[in-house]
């Protein structure tokens, strides 16, 4: 299911505090300029594929690009097919476990959260 | 269907040639017994241009093969080498791979025929990595020099400096003014190491070797001495109905190294001893005839199968290799031969391919 915002479709969708969260880590790193995070899938992984997550201001030709709360989201050409209808979203507390995908592709995911199958 | 010929076809006397792997292979070239004998204790040289051998190129590809196999290959450097097992999601074996970095390029070598598997996998799970990989196999040749002799054998008759040859790793050579990528290749528990060269010049290498002391190794002899040093082949000990843990290939496992393909089953299944089945080395009573899947029983039960046994009697037995029932497989417990057949198997030990994780 493609989220779609004023007629443009985004493969991955990010929650606000996501976005606070990424803010806060480009601020960290020292990166300047408009903040962005670039999600991609790669092959491998306990489950079959891993999300890949980066969180930099460099564009690049391979990317799909929509502006969320604030933040550049760019998502690998390569990887939507997999990443369509994805939510990134952060896990915050003691026992969160920081950022995570919920993507309703997803047949399978391993304990941990990083890898998954569709 | 047109069968493979090595660069060293024209070397082999004529008749003494069988079909294996979609090649035509010398089965024999004095007697099996002998060229055994001659790995067994001294240096043999046996032709496995049949082996897959993949050539990978681009930034990606050791980072690629950490994470669809069980060993930890992303930081191999030149020269640096590792064997590492293919694995699918529920911790199967796809296929052992032995990975080298010669530099130019990544060398995966595969088991005969699997070439075009690997590839449809590595293909499958490339998604925006950088890589190439090629099928290298017939365009160039590769001979295995084998025996406890055979380091010996190349440090002073072929002068090659093997000092900075890492375990399962490569160092480029000149051998009788050939040149040479010489990979450290143990067969088992025998020392080995496998020699790659153009075609062009493998007809001259193997001639160059035959007439320094070392004796020319058929298929039969081979898989003898792969059967005697319990190295698991694809097809027979290796492939999906089983698991690395049962094939004994625990050395080129790193469990510390993170996330692969299938790692959470392979974790628990070690975590939990939770392995059912066990490979074993078998030594076969002197009037049993073993053939491949043969049952094993115990109490009236089939607990085991045959998978490899050798043709050249060790002690008046025949040695050979099967999967057996994790409370059957003792060292020690004799197993009945399935009727018809006749004979016992003996368990002697168990497989234990290590690497360098050992």
């Amino acid at each position: 299911m493609a989220i779609t915002q004023d007629g443009v479709e985004l493969g991955v969708q990010i929650s606000e505090l996501a976005a606070q969260k990424i803010k806060y880590f480009a601020q960290k790193d020292g990166l300047d300029g408009n903040v962005g995070v670039r999600v991609a899938v790669k092959g491998g992984g306990c489950s079959g594929l891993t999300y890949d997550l980066d969180i930099t201001n460099e564009e690049r030709e391979s990317d799909k690009i929509v502006e969320q709360h604030g933040v550049k989201v760019m998502v690998d050409k390569k990887s939507y097919i997999y990443l369509v209808g994805t939510e990134l979203e952060f896990s915050d507390g003691l026992n969160g476990k920081g950022f995570v995908f919920v993507n309703p592709n997803a047949k399978k995911t391993c304990g941990c959260g990083t890898s998954f199958s569709v | 269907m047109t069968l493979h010929r090595s660069a060293l076809h024209d070397l082999i006397p004529d008749g003494a040639m069988e079909e294996r792997y979609g090649w035509e292979l010398p089965a024999v070239f004095t007697t099996a017994s002998s060229e055994y004998l001659a790995a067994a204790s001294g240096t043999a040289v046996h032709d496995i241009s049949y082996t897959g051998r993949l050539h990978a190129t681009g930034a990606d590809v050791l980072d690629l093969l950490n994470r669809l196999s069980t060993n930890k290959v992303e930081d191999l450097a030149p020269g640096q080498g590792a064997p590492t097992i293919l694995t699918t999601d529920s911790g199967r074996i796809l296929d052992l791979i032995h990975v080298v970095n010669v530099g130019d390029y990544i060398l995966i070598m595969t088991s005969p025929e699997t070439q075009q598997t690997t590839i449809d996998w590595l293909d499958k799970y490339t998604i925006m990595e950088e890589l190439e990989v090629e099928d290298q196999t017939t365009s160039e040749a590769m001979l295995h020099l084998v025996g406890p002799n055979s380091r010996q054998w190349l440090e002073q008759t072929g002068g090659v400096a093997l000092e900075g040859l890492q375990p399962y790793g490569v160092a480029p050579a000149e051998i009788a003014g050939l040149a040479v990528q010489v990979i450290d290749k143990p067969f088992g528990g025998t020392p080995g190491f496998a020699l790659l060269l153009s075609n062009q010049d493998a007809p001259a290498l193997w001639k160059h070797l035959v007439e320094n002391g070392v004796t020319a190794m058929g298929a039969e002899a081979y898989e003898t001495l792969r059967v005697e040093n319990a190295v698991p082949a694809y097809g027979t000990e290796m492939g999906e109905p089983y698991n690395p843990l049962e094939a004994g290939l625990i050395g080129s496992i790193d469990f510390a190294k993170g996330c692969y393909i299938g790692q959470e089953v392979i974790a628990r299944l070690d975590t939990y001893q939770k392995v059912q089945k066990h490979l074993v080395t078998l030594r076969f009573s002197a009037e049993s005839t073993p053939t491949q899947g043969l049952g094993l029983v115990q109490d009236g039960r089939v607990v085991g199968r045959v998978t490899s046994f050798g043709s050249i009697p060790n002690d008046g037995h025949i040695n050979g290799l099967g999967y057996v029932r994790k409370a059957a497989a003792l060292e020690g417990n004799r197993l009945e031969m399935e009727s018809p057949a006749e004979g016992w198997a003996e368990i002697t030990g168990f497989s234990q391919l290590f690497g360098p994780g050992d």
